[in-house]
């Protein structure tokens, strides 16, 4: 499994993280304290695993970041909404989800798709309809129970 | 048709079967753990569609559980998702029977251990690494020691053999007359010295292997009087050089510890070696290293103390003493880490190492637990949870006795206890509950009779054997009323011998 590594980057008043590889016991996010910023935005879109570990080590890092700086969230994969769904603390209140992936499936050309999607696009904890990537399709159908998958919406 | 959405509000995945084992349903968090969207979950009607294990047969399982209709646990398995192979899960499945309007069915709940056993499994091979460092550790420690011996046991083993050659000489020099027979008592007397002084080289160099033979963490009983002799062989070539005594003070009685003895013997030496360096640089005239032997408190800790008139040790070093990497010796002399290693060498013999203030010189103790204790806590695993096993205390002040018995019994999974002091041994018996004791007859201090009827005045009603040369059979058949001694086991003895007679000496005190 490929340990996690941490691009970051400070621009003007945002500090930008990338998270790359799997969020596991041996994470270690301590060269991220200290460099907190009016804002702070993770890119999880590279995150390939996490466990109940990681979630602990995440957790811990996101108590020392200021309450006064806000923080968002930004192309968070399926395994990343699965554990904001499940598990208290993961999303700090008042943090923002601005966009994630999505499971559809479409039954003309059999395919699966993970479709990027903005918080903004999801209206009523419906997922937005979406024509497939694969073969134009119109209006794919959500690949996992719409209700459970969104429910991190109510959180934010 | 039931209701199982009561099960979607759960943390782990569940499916439930029906009695034709065809999945009727899956909660909402299988859907995460197999990482299947709902849509293909449904198409699937068997669990081995979903799921296999390489070690453990699931369909055997669910049909027992299905003739039991009985709540059902298996052990920790490995799982495999058929779309996901290289992944490797580690889970309790818990089988439930519900009786539902329309039947019986039944719901498997997977528990997930995976990240607590990798975990483990880490740790585990982590604390290897660590194990094997600190034994490379150790080596090196050992390998510097001898580096700066090394000259002066060179010069140990030059004398030797210088008088090995000029004796030699003489016997070349006496064997060149034609008439060789009446200079024999000379010729073998000279070849008696050649063979001492070999036999001497000899000693010296089996010390050095001794004590570069990275030997397993084994302990065994061993005599402390011996292991002191043993580093004062190896230090008193340097300590010569340096016009440096070494007086080891006798002890009334045999000290015995369960003991790694290379290691405790790497302790006591570092801690001549620094008493030695510290009188050569302070250029301290009649330097002198003793030993002393004590036991002490009324945990009759065995103690060795070493002391030294010395400049001491200064205040701030003190404090740091045995933290690694400290040093009052210049660079290339020494490695600061030799208090360090024999403060956790001591440590991992439950003892303690400790500087004592002191007014003039440098004072270091050695303390070890009585060997009742440590060996008691050390192999009865009933205290960490075990199984109760019988437990054994034998008392004999032949340490090669203890060693040999020690490896009988803990072979037939009996607990150890060894003694090599009759007071202890009674003191021990007060604290601990103990199922027989075996006691020597001819013991120093105290007679195997004698410690038995103190055992009985004490209050100890448990089973006792004698363990002696046949000569003193008179006396145990008069001590087997008197004393309720239930058995002798004869010296010498073979493990048969001595196993029947506990087994049976056991079995008898059940009754």
């Amino acid at each position: 499994m490929k340990r996690l590594t941490i691009n970051k980057q400070i621009l003007q008043d945002e500090l930008m993280v990338e998270l790359i590889g799997a969020i596991d016991e041996d994470s270690d996010f301590k060269e991220l304290i200290g460099l907190d910023q009016k804002k702070i935005s993770f890119d999880f879109n590279k995150v390939s695993m996490i466990n109940s570990c990681g979630i602990r080590e995440w957790i811990k890092f996101l108590e020392k970041i200021p309450e006064k700086s806000s923080i968002s969230y930004n192309n968070c994969p399926q395994i990343i909404i699965e554990q904001i769904n499940m598990v208290h603390g993961f999303f700090r209140k008042g943090a923002l989800i601005n966009s994630f992936y999505a499971p559809y499936y479409c039954e003309k050309c059999g395919k699966e798709a993970k479709v990027h999607l903005l918080a903004e696009q999801i209206k009523n904890k419906k997922a937005p309809q979406v024509d497939c990537p694969h073969c134009s399709a119109e209006n794919i159908d959500f690949d996992a129970i719409e209700s459970q998958y969104l429910a991190f919406l109510g959180k934010v | 048709m039931s209701d199982y959405s009561s099960f979607d509000h759960l943390f782990d995945p569940v499916i439930v079967m029906n009695l034709k084992q065809e999945i009727i349903y899956f909660n909402h968090q299988s859907s995460i753990f197999f990482k299947l969207p709902p849509r293909i979950l449904k198409q699937k009607n068997h669990l081995l569609q979903i799921c296999d294990s390489s070690n453990f047969d699931l369909e055997d399982w669910f049909n027992k559980s299905l003739l039991s209709f009985d709540v059902l646990l298996s052990p920790e398995i490995r799982l495999h998702l058929p779309h996901d192979p290289e992944t490797e899960y580690f889970i309790i499945l818990k089988i439930v029977p519900i009786q539902t309007d329309t039947g019986a069915v039944f719901a498997i709940v997977f528990h997930d251990k995976t990240v607590e056993t990798t975990l483990h499994l880490k740790y585990r091979e982590q604390l290897d690494e660590l194990k094997k460092t600190h034994n490379q550790i150790l080596q090196a420690d050992k390998l510097t020691t001898l580096g700066e011996l090394t000259a002066n046991i060179s010069h140990e083993i030059n004398n030797p053999l210088t008088i090995a050659a000029g004796h030699t000489e003489i016997i070349r020099d006496l064997l060149k007359s034609s008439d060789v027979t009446p200079r024999l008592p000379q010729i073998q007397k000279a070849n008696q010295n050649v063979l001492e002084s070999l036999e001497r080289v000899n000693q010296i160099i089996r010390n050095m292997k001794d004590f570069l033979h990275q030997s397993e963490d084994k302990k065994e009983y061993c005599d402390l009087e011996n292991v002191v002799d043993t580093a004062i062989e190896w230090i008193m070539p340097t300590a010569k050089k340096a016009g440096i005594s070494i007086i080891k003070e006798a002890f009334d009685k045999r000290m015995v510890a369960l003991a790694n003895r290379v290691k405790l013997e790497q302790v006591i030496i570092n801690l001549m070696k620094n008493s030695i360096d510290a009188l050569v640089e302070n250029k301290t005239e009649k330097g002198t290293i003793s030993v002393r032997f004590t036991q002490s408190g009324a945990d009759h800790q065995t103690v060795i103390d070493i002391i030294d008139n010395g400049p001491g040790i200064s205040k701030e070093i003190k404090e740091n003493l045995f933290k690694p990497f400290v040093s009052t010796k210049d660079a290339g002399h020494g490695t600061g880490m030799g208090l360090s290693i024999c403060s956790k060498i001591v440590e991992a013999h439950r003892g303690k190492l400790t500087h004592i203030e002191s007014s003039i010189g440098c004072h270091f103790r050695l303390a070890l637990p009585m060997i009742e204790v440590y060996s008691y806590t050390r192999n009865d695993r009933s205290l960490s949870g075990s199984k109760k096993q019988k437990r054994i205390l034998v008392l004999d002040n032949e340490v090669q006795i203890l060693n040999v018995l020690s490896a009988f019994l803990q072979e037939e999974n009996l607990v150890f206890i060894g003694s090599s002091d009759p007071q202890s041994a009674l003191d021990f018996i007060q604290k601990a509950s103990i199922d027989l004791i075996v006691t020597d007859f001819s013991m120093p201090i105290m007679t195997g009779g004698e410690f038995a009827q103190k055992a009985r005045e004490s209050g100890y009603n448990g089973t006792i054997l004698y363990m002696t040369g046949q000569k003193f059979i008179d006396q145990y058949n008069k001590d087997k009323k008197n004393l309720d001694i239930s058995g002798l086991i004869i010296k010498p003895f073979n493990k048969e011998d001595v196993m029947k007679t506990i087994r049976l000496a056991l079995k008898a005190g059940e009754v």
